[in-house]
Protein backbone atom coordinates (compact mmCIF):
# COMPACT_ATOMS: atom_id res chain seq x y z
CA UNK A 1 0.00 0.00 0.00
CA UNK A 2 1.20 3.46 -1.25
CA UNK A 3 1.87 6.26 1.22
CA UNK A 4 0.35 9.55 0.77
CA UNK A 5 3.19 11.25 -0.02
CA UNK A 6 4.41 8.54 -2.64
CA UNK A 7 0.74 9.30 -4.32
CA UNK A 8 0.81 12.89 -4.26
CA UNK A 9 3.96 12.33 -6.66
CA UNK A 10 3.42 9.55 -8.45
CA UNK A 11 1.27 10.60 -11.24
CA UNK A 12 -0.79 8.71 -13.71
CA UNK A 13 1.50 9.14 -16.38
CA UNK A 14 4.20 8.09 -14.09
CA UNK A 15 2.68 4.21 -13.60
CA UNK A 16 1.47 3.71 -17.40
CA UNK A 17 4.48 4.62 -18.49
CA UNK A 18 6.95 2.95 -16.20
CA UNK A 19 8.03 0.28 -18.18
CA UNK A 20 8.35 1.36 -21.50
CA UNK A 21 10.28 4.93 -20.01
CA UNK A 22 12.77 2.82 -17.74
CA UNK A 23 13.51 0.92 -20.81
CA UNK A 24 14.75 3.78 -22.95
CA UNK A 25 16.57 5.67 -19.34
CA UNK A 26 18.35 2.16 -18.94
CA UNK A 27 19.09 2.16 -22.82
CA UNK A 28 20.88 5.31 -22.42
CA UNK A 29 22.91 4.84 -19.53
CA UNK A 30 24.06 1.28 -20.89
CA UNK A 31 25.07 3.14 -24.44
CA UNK A 32 26.64 5.75 -21.67
CA UNK A 33 28.73 3.65 -20.34
CA UNK A 34 29.64 2.15 -23.54
CA UNK A 35 30.63 5.92 -25.40
CA UNK A 36 32.80 6.51 -22.04
CA UNK A 37 34.74 2.85 -23.06
CA UNK A 38 34.84 4.00 -26.51
CA UNK A 39 36.06 7.57 -25.87
CA UNK A 40 38.41 6.87 -23.12
CA UNK A 41 40.18 4.48 -25.85
CA UNK A 42 40.38 6.97 -28.26
CA UNK A 43 41.49 9.22 -25.92
CA UNK A 44 44.66 6.82 -25.04
CA UNK A 45 45.63 6.72 -28.63
CA UNK A 46 46.28 10.56 -29.17
CA UNK A 47 49.45 10.09 -26.40
CA UNK A 48 50.01 6.43 -27.27
CA UNK A 49 49.23 5.89 -30.04
CA UNK A 50 50.11 1.93 -30.47
CA UNK A 51 47.06 1.19 -28.24
CA UNK A 52 44.93 -0.67 -29.81
CA UNK A 53 46.73 0.22 -32.82
CA UNK A 54 47.04 -3.28 -34.47
CA UNK A 55 43.14 -4.23 -34.15
CA UNK A 56 41.65 -3.18 -37.62
CA UNK A 57 38.10 -2.17 -35.56
CA UNK A 58 39.92 0.15 -33.05
CA UNK A 59 41.76 2.40 -35.11
CA UNK A 60 41.33 5.94 -33.81
CA UNK A 61 38.96 7.00 -36.61
CA UNK A 62 36.27 4.51 -35.91
CA UNK A 63 36.58 4.61 -32.41
CA UNK A 64 36.13 8.55 -32.54
CA UNK A 65 32.79 7.06 -34.66
CA UNK A 66 31.80 5.27 -32.60
CA UNK A 67 32.45 7.06 -29.39
CA UNK A 68 30.21 10.02 -30.69
CA UNK A 69 27.40 8.03 -32.20
CA UNK A 70 27.07 5.65 -29.25
CA UNK A 71 26.98 9.03 -27.27
CA UNK A 72 24.46 11.07 -29.35
CA UNK A 73 22.02 8.40 -30.67
CA UNK A 74 22.44 6.25 -27.62
CA UNK A 75 22.96 8.03 -24.26
CA UNK A 76 21.37 11.42 -25.26
CA UNK A 77 18.61 10.25 -27.48
CA UNK A 78 17.66 7.67 -25.78
CA UNK A 79 17.44 9.61 -22.17
CA UNK A 80 16.19 12.46 -23.96
CA UNK A 81 13.64 10.72 -25.21
CA UNK A 82 12.42 9.14 -22.22
CA UNK A 83 12.39 12.48 -20.28
CA UNK A 84 10.31 14.17 -22.94
CA UNK A 85 7.58 11.50 -22.74
CA UNK A 86 7.66 12.11 -19.08
CA UNK A 87 7.64 15.25 -19.22
CA UNK A 88 4.54 15.35 -21.57
CA UNK A 89 2.85 13.24 -20.05
CA UNK A 90 2.70 14.90 -16.65
CA UNK A 91 1.96 18.25 -17.69
CA UNK A 92 -0.54 16.85 -20.68
CA UNK A 93 -2.80 15.58 -17.49
CA UNK A 94 -3.43 12.06 -18.53
CA UNK A 95 -1.75 8.91 -19.32
CA UNK A 96 0.26 8.07 -22.18
CA UNK A 97 -0.48 6.96 -25.64
CA UNK A 98 0.64 4.13 -27.53
CA UNK A 99 3.34 3.42 -25.06
CA UNK A 100 3.53 0.12 -27.47
CA UNK A 101 4.82 1.55 -30.23
CA UNK A 102 7.25 3.26 -27.81
CA UNK A 103 8.77 0.14 -26.51
CA UNK A 104 8.79 -1.64 -30.15
CA UNK A 105 10.55 1.68 -31.09
CA UNK A 106 13.37 1.72 -28.29
CA UNK A 107 13.92 -1.97 -29.26
CA UNK A 108 14.30 -1.34 -32.97
CA UNK A 109 16.45 2.11 -32.48
CA UNK A 110 19.25 0.13 -30.37
CA UNK A 111 18.81 -2.73 -32.61
CA UNK A 112 19.63 -0.72 -35.62
CA UNK A 113 22.00 1.77 -33.69
CA UNK A 114 24.34 -2.23 -32.40
CA UNK A 115 24.16 -2.94 -36.07
CA UNK A 116 25.16 0.34 -37.27
CA UNK A 117 28.32 0.63 -34.71
CA UNK A 118 29.66 -2.48 -35.89
CA UNK A 119 29.25 -1.44 -39.51
CA UNK A 120 31.48 1.58 -38.20
CA UNK A 121 33.83 -0.48 -37.03
CA UNK A 122 33.75 -3.08 -39.56
CA UNK A 123 34.76 0.08 -42.07
CA UNK A 124 31.26 1.21 -43.48
CA UNK A 125 31.30 4.48 -41.47
CA UNK A 126 30.42 7.42 -43.47
CA UNK A 127 32.58 10.74 -43.55
CA UNK A 128 30.06 12.97 -42.18
CA UNK A 129 30.41 13.92 -38.31
CA UNK A 130 27.36 12.92 -36.58
CA UNK A 131 25.84 11.06 -39.28
CA UNK A 132 28.80 8.19 -39.43
CA UNK A 133 26.09 5.05 -38.90
CA UNK A 134 26.32 3.42 -42.11
CA UNK A 135 23.78 4.15 -44.54
CA UNK A 136 21.45 1.02 -44.57
CA UNK A 137 20.75 1.37 -40.95
CA UNK A 138 19.12 5.04 -41.49
CA UNK A 139 15.78 4.10 -42.64
CA UNK A 140 15.07 2.11 -40.10
CA UNK A 141 16.31 4.88 -37.47
CA UNK A 142 14.01 7.14 -38.70
CA UNK A 143 10.75 4.63 -38.13
CA UNK A 144 11.72 3.67 -34.91
CA UNK A 145 12.55 7.08 -33.86
CA UNK A 146 8.69 8.09 -35.58
CA UNK A 147 7.35 5.00 -33.28
CA UNK A 148 9.19 6.14 -29.69
CA UNK A 149 7.89 9.64 -30.39
CA UNK A 150 4.52 9.28 -31.65
CA UNK A 151 3.35 8.41 -27.88
CA UNK A 152 4.72 12.52 -27.08
CA UNK A 153 3.10 14.06 -29.84
CA UNK A 154 -0.13 12.27 -29.00
CA UNK A 155 0.38 13.57 -25.30
CA UNK A 156 1.07 16.68 -26.94
CA UNK A 157 -2.42 16.82 -28.79
CA UNK A 158 -4.51 14.97 -25.99
CA UNK A 159 -3.72 17.39 -22.99
CA UNK A 160 -6.03 17.90 -20.82
CA UNK A 161 -4.67 21.46 -19.92
CA UNK A 162 -5.95 24.68 -21.47
CA UNK A 163 -2.04 26.31 -20.95
CA UNK A 164 0.85 25.08 -22.29
CA UNK A 165 4.76 25.09 -20.79
CA UNK A 166 8.15 26.06 -21.74
CA UNK A 167 9.10 22.47 -20.74
CA UNK A 168 5.96 20.77 -22.84
CA UNK A 169 7.17 23.52 -26.15
CA UNK A 170 10.75 21.98 -25.88
CA UNK A 171 9.88 18.43 -25.63
CA UNK A 172 7.61 18.61 -28.57
CA UNK A 173 10.09 20.32 -30.94
CA UNK A 174 12.91 18.01 -30.24
CA UNK A 175 10.26 15.11 -30.97
CA UNK A 176 8.85 15.97 -34.12
CA UNK A 177 11.90 18.07 -35.82
CA UNK A 178 14.56 15.44 -35.45
CA UNK A 179 12.97 13.02 -37.84
CA UNK A 180 12.75 16.01 -40.73
CA UNK A 181 16.57 16.88 -40.01
CA UNK A 182 17.33 12.87 -40.37
CA UNK A 183 15.63 12.73 -43.36
CA UNK A 184 16.88 15.85 -45.50
CA UNK A 185 20.48 15.48 -44.47
CA UNK A 186 20.11 11.74 -45.42
CA UNK A 187 18.57 12.71 -48.68
CA UNK A 188 21.63 15.09 -49.18
CA UNK A 189 24.56 13.50 -47.98
CA UNK A 190 23.59 9.35 -48.32
CA UNK A 191 21.23 8.82 -50.95
CA UNK A 192 21.40 11.69 -53.60
CA UNK A 193 24.49 12.99 -52.42
CA UNK A 194 25.37 16.72 -52.99
CA UNK A 195 28.81 17.18 -54.88
CA UNK A 196 32.20 18.65 -53.43
CA UNK A 197 32.15 21.47 -50.47
CA UNK A 198 28.18 21.83 -50.43
CA UNK A 199 28.28 18.18 -48.83
CA UNK A 200 30.21 19.75 -45.98
CA UNK A 201 28.20 23.06 -45.40
CA UNK A 202 25.21 20.39 -45.26
CA UNK A 203 26.87 18.37 -42.62
CA UNK A 204 27.64 21.14 -40.94
CA UNK A 205 24.05 22.63 -40.72
CA UNK A 206 23.21 19.08 -39.59
CA UNK A 207 25.74 18.95 -36.67
CA UNK A 208 24.53 22.29 -35.51
CA UNK A 209 21.13 21.37 -36.07
CA UNK A 210 20.93 17.99 -33.86
CA UNK A 211 22.50 20.05 -31.40
CA UNK A 212 20.36 23.41 -31.07
CA UNK A 213 17.21 21.74 -32.78
CA UNK A 214 16.88 18.16 -31.02
CA UNK A 215 19.63 18.02 -27.79
CA UNK A 216 19.39 21.47 -26.62
CA UNK A 217 15.26 21.18 -26.82
CA UNK A 218 15.52 18.04 -25.23
CA UNK A 219 17.98 19.24 -22.02
CA UNK A 220 16.07 22.05 -21.57
CA UNK A 221 12.52 19.78 -21.94
CA UNK A 222 13.54 18.74 -18.58
CA UNK A 223 15.53 21.48 -16.73
CA UNK A 224 12.52 24.04 -17.34
CA UNK A 225 10.28 21.32 -16.06
CA UNK A 226 12.96 20.28 -12.82
CA UNK A 227 13.37 23.75 -11.51
CA UNK A 228 10.10 25.40 -10.55
CA UNK A 229 9.18 21.99 -9.00
CA UNK A 230 12.52 21.19 -6.59
CA UNK A 231 12.73 25.12 -6.33
CA UNK A 232 9.05 25.81 -5.46
CA UNK A 233 9.19 28.94 -7.21
CA UNK A 234 8.05 29.91 -10.79
CA UNK A 235 10.56 30.81 -12.99
CA UNK A 236 11.14 34.87 -13.29
CA UNK A 237 10.54 36.81 -16.73
CA UNK A 238 8.48 33.86 -18.50
CA UNK A 239 6.86 35.77 -20.58
CA UNK A 240 10.04 36.48 -22.56
CA UNK A 241 10.45 32.34 -22.69
CA UNK A 242 8.82 31.93 -26.46
CA UNK A 243 10.69 34.80 -27.48
CA UNK A 244 13.70 32.17 -26.70
CA UNK A 245 12.46 29.27 -28.04
CA UNK A 246 11.74 30.55 -31.33
CA UNK A 247 15.10 32.19 -31.61
CA UNK A 248 16.47 28.84 -30.89
CA UNK A 249 14.61 27.10 -33.66
CA UNK A 250 14.78 29.73 -36.15
CA UNK A 251 18.72 30.66 -35.24
CA UNK A 252 20.44 27.44 -33.73
CA UNK A 253 20.68 26.06 -37.22
CA UNK A 254 22.21 28.65 -39.19
CA UNK A 255 25.29 28.91 -36.27
CA UNK A 256 26.87 25.61 -38.29
CA UNK A 257 28.80 27.07 -41.12
CA UNK A 258 31.10 29.06 -38.21
CA UNK A 259 32.98 25.48 -38.57
CA UNK A 260 33.88 26.17 -42.02
CA UNK A 261 35.48 29.53 -41.29
CA UNK A 262 38.69 29.54 -44.00
CA UNK A 263 37.31 26.60 -45.80
CA UNK A 264 36.69 26.60 -49.82
CA UNK A 265 32.76 27.50 -48.93
CA UNK A 266 31.21 31.02 -49.97
CA UNK A 267 31.78 33.77 -47.86
CA UNK A 268 27.98 34.21 -46.82
CA UNK A 269 28.28 30.80 -45.05
CA UNK A 270 30.58 31.21 -42.17
CA UNK A 271 29.46 35.23 -42.11
CA UNK A 272 25.86 34.43 -41.45
CA UNK A 273 26.66 31.87 -38.85
CA UNK A 274 28.95 34.63 -37.07
CA UNK A 275 25.57 36.81 -37.04
CA UNK A 276 23.41 34.02 -36.17
CA UNK A 277 26.15 33.02 -33.36
CA UNK A 278 25.72 36.71 -31.94
CA UNK A 279 21.75 36.55 -32.43
CA UNK A 280 21.89 33.60 -30.00
CA UNK A 281 23.04 35.55 -27.41
CA UNK A 282 19.38 36.47 -27.02
CA UNK A 283 18.46 32.98 -25.98
CA UNK A 284 20.54 32.26 -23.81
CA UNK A 285 19.85 35.98 -22.28
CA UNK A 286 16.60 34.99 -21.52
CA UNK A 287 17.29 31.20 -20.32
CA UNK A 288 19.53 32.70 -18.25
CA UNK A 289 16.96 34.84 -16.72
CA UNK A 290 14.18 32.21 -16.81
CA UNK A 291 16.42 29.31 -14.94
CA UNK A 292 18.78 31.77 -12.35
CA UNK A 293 16.50 30.45 -9.57
CA UNK A 294 18.22 27.04 -10.11
CA UNK A 295 20.96 28.61 -7.71
CA UNK A 296 18.81 29.60 -4.85
CA UNK A 297 18.31 25.55 -3.79
CA UNK A 298 20.31 22.53 -3.29
CA UNK A 299 19.65 18.97 -4.10
CA UNK A 300 21.57 16.10 -6.27
CA UNK A 301 19.11 17.62 -9.28
CA UNK A 302 19.44 20.84 -9.13
CA UNK A 303 23.44 20.54 -9.28
CA UNK A 304 23.81 18.64 -11.97
CA UNK A 305 21.27 21.19 -13.72
CA UNK A 306 23.25 23.90 -12.46
CA UNK A 307 26.41 22.83 -13.74
CA UNK A 308 24.77 21.90 -17.09
CA UNK A 309 22.76 25.83 -16.95
CA UNK A 310 26.30 27.14 -16.30
CA UNK A 311 27.86 24.80 -18.94
CA UNK A 312 25.34 25.87 -21.60
CA UNK A 313 26.14 29.50 -20.89
CA UNK A 314 29.71 29.25 -21.25
CA UNK A 315 29.64 27.11 -24.29
CA UNK A 316 27.55 29.88 -25.84
CA UNK A 317 30.02 32.62 -25.15
CA UNK A 318 32.98 31.00 -26.38
CA UNK A 319 30.62 29.85 -29.64
CA UNK A 320 30.02 33.71 -30.66
CA UNK A 321 33.64 34.26 -29.56
CA UNK A 322 34.99 31.61 -32.10
CA UNK A 323 33.02 32.45 -34.63
CA UNK A 324 34.93 35.74 -35.73
CA UNK A 325 37.35 34.46 -37.83
CA UNK A 326 40.51 36.31 -35.58
CA UNK A 327 39.77 33.97 -33.14
CA UNK A 328 39.03 30.98 -35.52
CA UNK A 329 43.07 31.28 -36.47
CA UNK A 330 43.78 30.18 -33.22
CA UNK A 331 41.05 27.49 -32.75
CA UNK A 332 40.44 26.03 -35.64
CA UNK A 333 41.03 22.27 -36.17
CA UNK A 334 42.50 22.05 -32.91
CA UNK A 335 41.47 20.40 -29.54
CA UNK A 336 40.02 23.53 -28.53
CA UNK A 337 37.37 22.66 -31.03
CA UNK A 338 37.03 19.43 -28.99
CA UNK A 339 36.15 21.14 -25.99
CA UNK A 340 33.84 23.31 -27.30
CA UNK A 341 31.86 20.12 -28.53
CA UNK A 342 32.35 18.34 -25.28
CA UNK A 343 31.40 21.24 -23.55
CA UNK A 344 27.81 21.42 -25.11
CA UNK A 345 27.55 18.00 -25.34
CA UNK A 346 28.31 16.72 -21.81
CA UNK A 347 28.48 20.39 -19.87
CA UNK A 348 25.19 21.60 -20.96
CA UNK A 349 22.55 18.75 -22.37
CA UNK A 350 24.12 15.96 -20.37
CA UNK A 351 24.30 17.40 -16.95
CA UNK A 352 20.73 18.34 -17.70
CA UNK A 353 19.79 15.20 -18.29
CA UNK A 354 21.14 14.08 -15.41
CA UNK A 355 18.98 16.43 -13.45
CA UNK A 356 16.14 15.49 -14.70
CA UNK A 357 16.98 11.91 -14.56
CA UNK A 358 17.84 12.18 -11.25
CA UNK A 359 13.91 13.84 -10.43
CA UNK A 360 12.61 11.68 -12.93
CA UNK A 361 13.87 7.91 -11.68
CA UNK A 362 12.27 7.78 -7.78
CA UNK A 363 9.06 9.18 -9.27
CA UNK A 364 8.21 6.13 -12.09
CA UNK A 365 9.97 3.82 -9.53
CA UNK A 366 8.37 5.32 -6.72
CA UNK A 367 11.11 4.44 -4.45
CA UNK A 368 14.11 6.52 -3.80
CA UNK A 369 17.37 6.18 -5.43
CA UNK A 370 19.14 3.03 -3.63
CA UNK A 371 22.17 4.41 -2.92
CA UNK A 372 22.96 7.84 -1.83
CA UNK A 373 26.72 7.42 -1.83
CA UNK A 374 26.60 6.30 -4.83
CA UNK A 375 24.36 9.33 -5.92
CA UNK A 376 27.22 11.89 -4.45
CA UNK A 377 30.00 9.60 -5.88
CA UNK A 378 28.90 10.15 -9.87
CA UNK A 379 27.72 13.30 -9.22
CA UNK A 380 31.40 14.57 -7.88
CA UNK A 381 33.11 11.96 -10.37
CA UNK A 382 31.16 13.79 -13.02
CA UNK A 383 31.51 17.52 -11.89
CA UNK A 384 35.48 17.11 -11.35
CA UNK A 385 35.83 14.49 -14.58
CA UNK A 386 34.23 17.33 -16.84
CA UNK A 387 36.08 19.98 -15.99
CA UNK A 388 39.55 18.46 -16.29
CA UNK A 389 38.23 16.96 -19.94
CA UNK A 390 37.05 20.03 -20.90
CA UNK A 391 40.09 22.38 -19.37
CA UNK A 392 42.91 20.02 -20.76
CA UNK A 393 41.43 19.92 -24.01
CA UNK A 394 41.23 23.90 -24.48
CA UNK A 395 44.80 24.51 -23.19
CA UNK A 396 46.07 21.90 -25.27
CA UNK A 397 43.94 23.09 -28.44
CA UNK A 398 45.41 26.64 -27.21
CA UNK A 399 49.08 25.33 -27.56
CA UNK A 400 48.31 23.56 -30.67
CA UNK A 401 47.25 26.56 -32.58
CA UNK A 402 49.45 28.59 -31.65
CA UNK A 403 52.04 25.61 -32.70
CA UNK A 404 50.68 25.76 -35.67
CA UNK A 405 50.68 29.23 -36.68
CA UNK A 406 54.36 29.30 -35.70
CA UNK A 407 54.71 26.49 -38.72
CA UNK A 408 55.89 23.72 -35.67
CA UNK A 409 56.77 20.49 -36.76
CA UNK A 410 54.85 17.61 -35.93
CA UNK A 411 57.11 16.59 -33.23
CA UNK A 412 57.15 20.08 -31.42
CA UNK A 413 53.40 20.29 -31.60
CA UNK A 414 52.67 16.48 -30.41
CA UNK A 415 55.47 16.93 -27.28
CA UNK A 416 53.45 20.38 -26.54
CA UNK A 417 50.36 19.01 -25.91
CA UNK A 418 50.76 15.79 -25.09
CA UNK A 419 50.37 16.70 -20.83
CA UNK A 420 47.14 18.23 -21.90
CA UNK A 421 46.32 15.03 -23.82
CA UNK A 422 47.30 12.98 -20.61
CA UNK A 423 45.14 15.13 -18.47
CA UNK A 424 42.03 14.40 -20.84
CA UNK A 425 42.29 10.92 -20.68
CA UNK A 426 42.33 11.61 -17.05
CA UNK A 427 38.74 13.30 -17.29
CA UNK A 428 37.39 10.53 -19.43
CA UNK A 429 38.14 7.63 -17.02
CA UNK A 430 36.77 9.88 -14.01
CA UNK A 431 33.25 10.44 -16.03
CA UNK A 432 33.23 6.80 -17.16
CA UNK A 433 33.75 5.87 -13.21
CA UNK A 434 30.89 8.20 -12.68
CA UNK A 435 28.90 6.88 -15.26
CA UNK A 436 29.36 3.24 -14.14
CA UNK A 437 27.94 4.43 -10.31
CA UNK A 438 24.76 5.82 -12.04
CA UNK A 439 24.45 2.66 -13.72
CA UNK A 440 24.74 0.91 -10.86
CA UNK A 441 22.74 2.55 -8.83
CA UNK A 442 19.86 2.90 -11.74
CA UNK A 443 20.02 -0.72 -11.81
CA UNK A 444 19.94 -1.45 -7.68
CA UNK A 445 16.50 1.11 -7.84
CA UNK A 446 14.88 -0.47 -10.46
CA UNK A 447 15.56 -4.02 -9.27
CA UNK A 448 14.22 -2.86 -5.83
CA UNK A 449 11.15 -1.24 -6.84
CA UNK A 450 10.26 -4.52 -8.87
CA UNK A 451 11.15 -6.93 -5.46
CA UNK A 452 9.48 -5.02 -3.60
CA UNK A 453 5.82 -2.93 -3.37
CA UNK A 454 6.29 -1.02 -0.58
CA UNK A 455 7.44 2.66 -1.01
CA UNK A 456 10.26 3.92 1.25
CA UNK A 457 9.36 5.88 4.34
CA UNK A 458 11.03 9.36 2.58
CA UNK A 459 10.55 9.16 -1.15
CA UNK A 460 10.62 12.64 -1.83
CA UNK A 461 11.55 15.82 -0.65
CA UNK A 462 9.24 18.54 -2.51
CA UNK A 463 5.63 18.66 -1.34
CA UNK A 464 2.50 18.25 -3.73
CA UNK A 465 1.90 21.58 -3.40
CA UNK A 466 4.60 22.78 -5.55
CA UNK A 467 3.04 21.35 -8.69
CA UNK A 468 0.86 24.37 -9.10
CA UNK A 469 4.22 26.24 -9.76
CA UNK A 470 5.35 23.49 -12.54
CA UNK A 471 6.45 25.43 -15.85
CA UNK B 1 0.16 30.40 -31.07
CA UNK B 2 1.76 28.48 -28.30
CA UNK B 3 -1.17 26.93 -27.11
CA UNK B 4 -3.26 26.07 -30.76
CA UNK B 5 -1.52 22.56 -31.68
CA UNK B 6 -1.64 23.65 -35.57
CA UNK B 7 -0.39 26.66 -35.67
CA UNK B 8 2.44 25.76 -33.41
CA UNK B 9 3.42 22.62 -35.51
CA UNK B 10 3.45 24.76 -38.69
CA UNK B 11 5.64 27.20 -36.99
CA UNK B 12 8.10 24.31 -36.17
CA UNK B 13 8.56 23.07 -39.66
CA UNK B 14 8.86 27.00 -40.79
CA UNK B 15 11.64 26.79 -38.79
CA UNK B 16 13.29 23.85 -40.10
CA UNK B 17 12.40 24.84 -43.23
CA UNK B 18 14.42 28.07 -42.81
CA UNK B 19 17.30 26.50 -41.96
CA UNK B 20 17.38 23.97 -44.35
CA UNK B 21 16.17 25.84 -47.15
CA UNK B 22 19.08 28.77 -46.03
CA UNK B 23 22.43 26.71 -45.73
CA UNK B 24 21.73 23.20 -47.24
CA UNK B 25 19.38 24.58 -50.22
CA UNK B 26 20.75 27.67 -50.75
CA UNK B 27 24.86 26.57 -50.92
CA UNK B 28 23.33 23.62 -52.97
CA UNK B 29 22.05 26.32 -55.58
CA UNK B 30 24.89 28.60 -55.86
CA UNK B 31 27.40 26.02 -56.32
CA UNK B 32 25.81 22.59 -56.97
CA UNK B 33 25.78 23.19 -61.02
CA UNK B 34 29.19 23.84 -61.34
CA UNK B 35 31.47 21.28 -63.18
CA UNK B 36 33.44 19.36 -60.85
CA UNK B 37 37.22 19.93 -61.42
CA UNK B 38 39.37 16.81 -61.60
CA UNK B 39 43.00 16.64 -61.27
CA UNK B 40 44.29 13.94 -63.77
CA UNK B 41 47.80 13.91 -61.48
CA UNK B 42 45.83 13.32 -58.63
CA UNK B 43 46.05 9.21 -56.96
CA UNK B 44 42.67 8.71 -54.28
CA UNK B 45 44.75 9.43 -50.71
CA UNK B 46 43.64 5.55 -49.88
CA UNK B 47 42.87 2.02 -50.78
CA UNK B 48 39.55 1.57 -52.03
CA UNK B 49 37.12 -1.06 -50.07
CA UNK B 50 37.27 -4.17 -51.50
CA UNK B 51 33.61 -4.07 -52.74
CA UNK B 52 34.21 -0.74 -54.18
CA UNK B 53 37.34 -2.13 -56.87
CA UNK B 54 36.63 -3.09 -59.99
CA UNK B 55 36.96 -7.26 -60.36
CA UNK B 56 39.70 -8.23 -63.00
CA UNK B 57 38.33 -9.88 -66.37
CA UNK B 58 39.58 -13.31 -66.37
CA UNK B 59 40.09 -13.20 -70.29
CA UNK B 60 41.95 -9.74 -70.12
CA UNK B 61 44.32 -11.26 -67.26
CA UNK B 62 45.18 -14.36 -69.57
CA UNK B 63 45.51 -11.84 -72.16
CA UNK B 64 47.73 -9.64 -70.33
CA UNK B 65 50.59 -12.59 -70.39
CA UNK B 66 49.42 -14.16 -73.62
CA UNK B 67 51.86 -13.58 -77.00
CA UNK B 68 50.63 -9.96 -78.32
CA UNK B 69 49.34 -11.96 -81.15
CA UNK B 70 46.75 -13.30 -79.70
CA UNK B 71 45.46 -10.27 -76.84
CA UNK B 72 41.74 -9.59 -77.10
CA UNK B 73 41.10 -6.73 -78.60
Amino acid sequence: MSSPSTNAEVTAADTTGRGPLLLLLASGLVWLVVSGILALSASIQLHSPSFLADCEWFTHGRLVALAESSFIYGWAANVGLGLALWVLGRLGGAPLRALNWAVVGTLFWNAALTLGLIGIATGDATSFSFLELPRYVQPLMVVAYVAIGVSGILAWNGRRTDGTYASQWYAVAALFLFPWLLIAAQSMLLWTPVRGVVAAVVDGWYVQSVLSLWLAPLALAGAYYVVPKVTGKALPSYEFAPLAFWTLLFVGGMTGGRHLIGGPVPAWVPTLANAACCMMLFHYFVVALNLRVVFSTGGTALRFISFGFVAYLLGSVLDAITSFRGAALVTQFTYFATAQQQLALYGGISMMLFGTLYFAVPRLTGKSWASGALVRGHTVLAILGLVVLIVSLAIGGLAQGHALNENASFADIASRTQTWLLGATVGQALLLLGNLLLLVNFARSVCSSCCSSAPSEVPFRQPSAMEAHAS
Amino acid sequence: MMKNGFLFFIGLLAAFAFGWGGIALGSHKQLGALTPYYDDGERPCGPRPARLRRPRLRGLSHAASAPSGLRLR
